[in-house]
Order: C-alpha cells, then structure tokens, then sequence
C-alpha cells in the first residue's frame, strides 16, 4: 500500500535508526500511557470512558508535542468494557492521585496446569467465570459490543494519525506477540503465583508455556510478519514484563527459547522488532549479543543506556530521556541532557524517555516541550 | 416476549464450559453466525488477560 512522502519520511527515520544508518534526524518516540490524560484538562475517569475525549486528548497531546510516534494512541484502555462486565473492576482509577491500580487475582490453581494443558479453552472458560462473578447474560452481550466497539475506534485513531498528520503508529497491533509466561504472571496466576510456580510447578508450567507458544504465539508471529507492515514503524512489537521475576537459568529455561524463535522469525523474514525492556535487562546481554545488527530494538527502562551500548552495540537502542529530570528537573537542565543523550548515542537511536510516563510526577509539560525542542532540531 | 429477553438477560451462564459458551454466542445477534462462536472463544481469552 502506498504511503504519502511525509509519512515516508518518518518511517525512513526509525528504518535507518534500526540499521544503525544515519538518519536526516533522530525520531522521538513517545513512552507515555496514563499521563497525556494527566496532561490534560479531563479527569482520569472521565476522559478513559469516553471516546471523543480520549480522540481529543491524544490529538491535542500530539499537536503540543509532536512526537513521531507513540506506544500508546490512548486505546491501550480496557475500562469500557471492563465497565460493561460488572462486578469488582480490577482496574481502579483515583483522579486525586492520578494513579490507576491493579486489583490481581489469582484465576488458576495450581493443580489446574493439567486442564489447561488438556482443555485450554475450558479452562479460559473457568478463569473467565471467576474473573467476573455474577456476571449477567445481558452484561456480557454489552462488553461484546464494547469489545469490538474500542477495537474499531483504535484502528480509526491510527487511521486519523496517519491521515492527519503522518504520523505513524509504532506497531500494527495485530503484530504483538506477548510471550507465554506473561499470561500467566500477568493474569492467569499472579504475580506471587505465578513467581513461585517456576520453582515450584517447572515441569507444568514448562508444557503449558511450550504448548501455548505452539499453538497460539507462533501463529501470532508468522501471522503478523506477513501482514503488509509499511505503514508502521516497526513489523512487529512485544514487551518484556515476567523476566524481571526470574533468575538468569530461569530466563533461559521459561522465557528465551520463546523470544529466541520470535526473533529469529523477525530476522529469517528481514523484518523490525520493537521490545519494551520494563525492569532491567542488561544482566540478561548475553542472549542478545549475536543478534544481527538490522532487526531488533530495545526500549529501555531501568537500565544505563550508555552501558546496555557497550555491551549491545548491535542492538538499535531506544529511550534514555531520564523521567527524574522531566518531573524534577528544570527545562535547562532537560534540554542539555537531551542534547548530551544525542550527541552519544549517535546511530542506532530512537529517543524517548528511560520509562513509561504514568504519573503526575513523572513529568512537566514545560520540560517535555524543552526536550522535544532539542530533539526535533537536532542533525546528527 | 420482551420480559421473556429480560429474564434471560438476568440469567447467568452455565459454568460448564460447551453449553456456557453456545449460550453466549447465541445471544449475539449482531454478529454473523458463523462468526459468534469464534468471537466468543477470542473475547473470553481476551478478557481474562484484563
């Protein structure tokens, strides 16, 4: 599908960044979830439970910005149809504070890895009956509608960026395979569960996670790298969250062979990955050391970006604007560690932020529009 | 017949994995019917990862 010259010459940005080929300019991406609604004049509730404010937010967050894409179009928002489900939502949303808190629960038991090694959709069926009890026919019937009613508003957001203003998504989000540990850390188990189960219930976890990957992650994979890609930045995108629990053997035995086999898609196809690192991966450097140079970015969080270069400088690297100085620092201080940022990091650079931008402190708008200054007029 | 849609409304779904689903997708209607069985399985993985 043709794409305008704009539009063009923004993603040309990131391809050069990738290959570690000198772009015109150094593209900025933008890392923020929660807080360009923070940013604005909506509160928190109100704002994530209506479209027209979220398109509103996101549009007007763009045209003060201008960032050259972002992880997040403001669809990354489950309320809707959480809302629509009933019961206890686990998302809880406090305007004051400006936070959102996760309400987990464990869905499955330990002694249920067998169901849903056996009967996966079974078990989907259980934990779904668990995760929202009392749950009404008529609710149901409701979220569906909301379901596919957000899935349709957040292509059109995309669709609405591109058009608007050439802008690109970072992603297509029919091409993110999240790998199989995080399902279960993330829901299915829990955090505490499912952090002791790699200790405790290896062998099961190991053939549920092998199985769900066989068949459910790969197709995802495969299926995503075909899809004609040009109009984003990046082929394919994926976040890694569960590694931050595990030991380096336990990476190597639950989570790696995995992200190896999709990374190993993405090169063997001469395709982009986009992985947002949360927590820290540098002690995990080795895995990622023999990974042609062309294909693989990390976005990273807690980690120093100059040492992860030292020690990946065949990796395109992502992030390293420090949030402590966006929400503490002055707009001076900002602008020369942007400055300083750029100019070491030279090739093999996307700029964005060192974390996800969630709360009121994580940043002023006055500091942010310091920095996007210096980036957007910087010439490598 | 509107109080009978309002009494199934109210029901909750069979716990028992192959009716509770045949029961949602029945109900979607606003959906092709080759598709709701389908659309269910995704939404309820879906919704579980919430």
């Amino acid at each position: 599908m043709a794409v305008n010259a704009q539009l063009q010459e923004k993603l040309d940005l990131f391809k050069s960044c990738v290959k570690f080929e000198k772009p015109t300019r150094v593209p900025n991406v933008s890392c923020d979830f929660t807080w360009k609604f923070l940013d604005s004049e909506y509160p928190l509730s109100e704002a994530m439970m209506n479209n027209e404010l979220i398109e509103k937010v996101v549009f007007d967050y763009h045209e003060r910005y201008q960032f050259d894409t972002y992880i997040d179009f403001g669809c990354r928002n489950h309320m809707k149809v959480l809302k629509a489900l009933g019961g206890d939502c686990a998302y809880k949303i406090d305007d004051e504070s400006g936070a959102i808190n996760f309400q987990e629960k464990v869905l499955m038991e330990a002694n249920e890895y067998d169901e849903y090694i056996n009967n996966k959709s079974a078990m989907m069926w259980k934990m779904f009956m668990r995760k929202f009890p009392g749950l009404t026919k008529g609710q149901a019937v409701q979220a569906m509608g909301a379901f596919l009613q957000t899935s349709q508003f957040s292509g059109q957001i995309i669709e609405k960026f591109v058009a608007n203003y050439d802008t690109p998504a970072l992603f297509n989000m029919f091409s993110v395979p999240m790998m199989p540990y995080e399902n279960f850390i993330g829901y299915y188990r829990g955090m505490r569960e499912g952090a002791l189960d790699l200790r405790k219930n290896k062998a099961k976890l190991k053939e549920a996670l092998d199985k769900d990957f066989e068949t459910a992650v790969l197709p995802r994979i495969i299926g995503g790298l075909s899809q004609p890609n040009e109009k984003y930045a990046f082929d394919c995108y994926t976040a890694l969250l569960g590694h931050s629990v595990m030991s380096n053997k336990q990476f190597e035995e639950f989570y790696w062979p995995h992200l190896k086999r999709l990374i190993d898609e993405v090169v063997a196809r001469d395709k982009t990955l986009y992985i947002f690192c949360e927590s820290s991966i540098l002690r995990l450097a080795e895995y990622f050391q023999d990974i042609p140079k062309g294909h693989v970015c990390l976005h990273l969080e807690l980690d120093d970006i100059f040492e992860t270069r030292k020690r990946l400088p065949n990796i395109c690297l992502a992030g390293g604007m420090k949030t402590e100085l966006l929400g503490g620092a002055t707009p001076e201080v900002c602008a020369d560690y942007a400055k300083m940022l750029l100019d070491e990091m030279g090739e093999g650079f996307i700029f964005s932020q060192d974390k996800m931008i969630s709360f009121r402190n994580d940043c002023k708008r006055e500091n942010l529009l310091a920095v996007n200054e210096v980036v957007k007029n910087y010439r490598p | 017949m509107e109080e009978n849609k309002m009494e199934i409304m109210n029901q909750q779904f069979s716990e028992e994995y192959e009716t509770g689903i045949q029961e949602f997708a029945q109900l979607l209607t606003f959906l092709p019917e080759e598709r709701r069985l389908m659309m269910v399985n995704v939404f309820v993985g879906v919704a579980v990862t919430y």
